[in-house]
């Protein structure tokens, strides 16, 4: 899942500014309704916060809210165009993607985002997040244990440690497991140091971010 | 077949009820709540069953080697050293049973002496009267504090040092074993959904939970898994729950008076009520692909409504809230404040509306500035004090929305509004005097 939190709220009114009438603020369902940082229930709150600040300082200013299934499907997107269209500022408490698709969908509205989109991640308890994948475009879990050494290893390391593990942690930041002790504890576990042995050539970053915007299109749909 | 009872653990006697006991290893899953959990089994058959009785055995071990263990198994030639809560505190049943170890010795031995050395002598049932006995029958209580008693098993000495007396004794030697923590396994907490003690134990401490009730209504915890004295009133406990289950059979009540709805359409299944729920009262319904809550387990605290990302779970029945008229609201929680309110007629200053929440965690982020923006601009969450939530956490969870609340409000520069939360102690009343007295003085 994308994992994502909030912009501090003072950001967020900075961001907004003084020159608009109506702001439209959209939730999304998906992803950050689950990682408590863009759903509904942040939607109204974020709304209410905003609400109360506007009111304070003297400033006449409608808020609208709606909350969406899905910021990356644009079917999900047009269902809002009237509220769109008939708000000036249109504030996307959505992932990066959500807020660039609605701002590709409608190139004449100013959209903003309302949230840091921050990894792809695993819910370890309620409120807490913690980054499982890279998204490097080729999968090498098979060879490492089932723990990815893109993702866990601080230097995206294939090939071992480096020197700066130390009691199983790791030097960028001590509250961070070192991402080849978990590799070598779980492949220790599971009986399969040998993988570890062969050695793993340079991997191939293009079909990573190095590679450029990536597009995904799956043959089935389409003719040649 | 549908059980009574299923122990987790040790089986008690309990005739009338169909029971069974199973090891704790053998539990999968459970589902379900009180008067239907169903189990499932690593061996044999899953099953239903009422209520749940967790009753592991306390792990004895004596923390010095070649001394022997409180027993009556003493040497009537030798004087007799008793050494109770050598390092870590025992519970009252140790205590019992050391008085009885001593008076039996004196009873039974024509001349002799005994020694009884503790840090703490509990009292429960009978021991206040063992106590007063044992002192009449001549035992020597001496008390000393961790690292002033050394023992050599070896030489059968002890040797205390206290600030005020020395001495060097030599004679039979007895040490308690602490009644040691069982274990249990984190996968059982888990199975069975409990928030537990933070040393480990199944119990949380809270008043709402004695004597043997978990964090999930229908399952009891018996023996040393309940904490550190779950042995002492084992009998009268064991009574107690069996009677409970025994009532519950014939007439299971709800706890919670409304209803709570999770609308399945709006459900997204991320589980956070079922994470957050302090009662372990939500459940997926595969059917409806959506979260359910069990009725029966459900305590009522709302926290599911105030926590659901989604905005997918509601009252059935939502209260009109009057109109606003007054510049500071205190929100009491039902089960505290609003009983000292109600009960000791307290006037408060004419400014201050009341408003009852059933817990502290009910109290959304965004009801709390919906309020400011209907006028309020002061509002003050008074929760319960500590393990005296009936949720369990409900006033830690509405001390840190508040904090959340006063970070947005300095963040916006909103200096005319506040949100404060304070914690009552056990004199409510007087608190509550006292906190509206300073609150209007703005010196809160």
């Amino acid at each position: 899942m994308i994992v994502a939190e909030q912009k501090k709220v003072n950001e967020i009114v900075k961001m907004l500014g003084d020159d608009f009438k109506q702001l439209f603020i959209l939730g999304c369902g998906s992803c950050v309704t689950v990682c408590l940082a863009g759903g509904e229930r942040e939607t109204e709150s974020l709304a209410m916060m905003l609400k109360l600040f506007f009111e304070a300082k003297n400033k006449r200013k409608s808020i609208v809210t709606a909350t969406i299934t899905r910021q990356c499907d644009f079917e999900f997107i047009d269902e809002q165009k009237q509220l769109i269209e008939q708000s000036d500022v249109i504030l996307s408490l959505a992932c990066g993607v959500g807020v660039q698709y609605l701002a590709e969908r409608f190139p004449q509205k100013l959209i903003f985002p309302g949230l840091n989109t921050s990894f792809y991640g695993a819910n370890l308890e309620a409120g807490k997040w913690a980054e499982r994948c890279g998204g490097c475009g080729e999968c090498v879990l098979d060879r490492y244990g089932g723990v990815c050494p893109v993702a866990r290893c601080s230097k995206s390391l294939l090939n071992g440690p480096c020197g700066g593990s130390q009691d199983g942690q790791c030097e960028v930041d001590p509250e961070i497991d070192c991402g080849w002790e978990l590799i070598y504890n779980r492949c220790s576990d599971l009986k399969r140091l040998g993988d570890l042995i062969a050695y793993e050539p340079p991997k191939n970053w293009e079909t990573a971010r190095d590679g450029g915007p990536r597009r995904l299109i799956k043959e089935e749909y389409y003719d040649d | 077949m549908k059980y009574d009872v299923v122990f987790v653990g040790n089986k008690v006697s309990a005739p009338d009820l169909k029971s069974l006991e199973i090891p704790m290893d053998n539990l999968i899953s459970c589902k379900g709540e009180i008067g239907s959990f169903f189990l499932e089994l690593k061996e044999g058959q899953d099953l239903e069953t009422a209520a749940i009785i967790v009753n592991l055995p306390a792990e004895k071990e004596l923390p010095v080697a070649n001394v022997q263990d409180f027993n009556q198994d003493f040497n009537l030639e030798q004087d007799l050293i008793l050494i109770q809560d050598y390092q870590r505190l025992s519970s009252a049943d140790v205590t019992d049973q050391g008085l009885k170890i001593a008076l039996a010795y004196l009873q039974q031995a024509n001349e002799g002496t005994v020694i009884y050395f503790h840090r703490s002598i509990r009292f429960n049932g009978e021991n206040d009267g063992l106590f007063e006995k044992a002192r009449r029958a001549g035992v020597v209580f001496i008390r000393y504090q961790v690292g002033e008693l050394q023992l050599d098993p070896q030489q059968s000495r002890v040797q205390l040092n206290r600030e005020d007396l020395q001495v060097n004794l030599q004679g039979q030697l007895q040490l308690a074993s602490p009644q040691i923590l069982p274990p249990i396994p984190a996968s059982l907490k888990e199975i069975l959904r409990l928030r537990t003690h933070p040393q480990g134990y199944l119990q949380p401490e809270n008043v709402y939970l004695q004597p043997t009730k978990s964090s999930r209504r229908g399952i009891y915890i018996l023996g040393i898994s309940r904490g550190f004295n779950g042995n002492t009133n084992f009998e009268f406990e064991t009574e107690y729950t069996l009677n409970e289950i025994r009532a519950q059979r014939l007439n299971l009540a709800k706890e919670a008076e409304d209803e709570r709805i999770v609308d399945d359409k709006k459900c997204i299944l991320c589980y956070t009520c079922y994470r957050i729920c302090p009662h372990g009262a939500i459940e997926e319904e595969k059917e409806l692909d959506a979260m359910q809550i069990l009725k029966y387990a459900c305590q009522g605290c709302n926290s599911c409504l105030a926590y659901c990302p989604a905005a997918a779970i509601s009252l059935s029945e939502t209260k009109e809230k009057p109109p606003k008229e007054k510049s500071k609201l205190m929100l009491v929680c039902e089960n505290s404040a609003a009983l000292a309110l109600a009960r000791e007629n307290v006037e408060l200053p004419p400014n201050i509306e009341i408003q009852e929440v059933p817990c502290s965690c009910s109290v959304k982020k965004e009801a709390v500035f919906a309020d400011f923006l209907q006028g309020y601009q002061q509002i003050l969450l008074l929760g319960c004090f500590s393990e005296a939530c009936r949720h369990l956490e409900g006033d830690r969870r509405g001390e840190r929305m508040m904090k959340q609340v006063s970070a947005v409000l300095e963040d916006l520069e909103l200096q005319n509004y506040g949100g404060k939360f304070l914690r009552l102690s056990p004199r409510m009343t007087q608190d509550i005097k006292v906190i509206a007295a300073l609150w209007e003085e703005g010196a809160l």
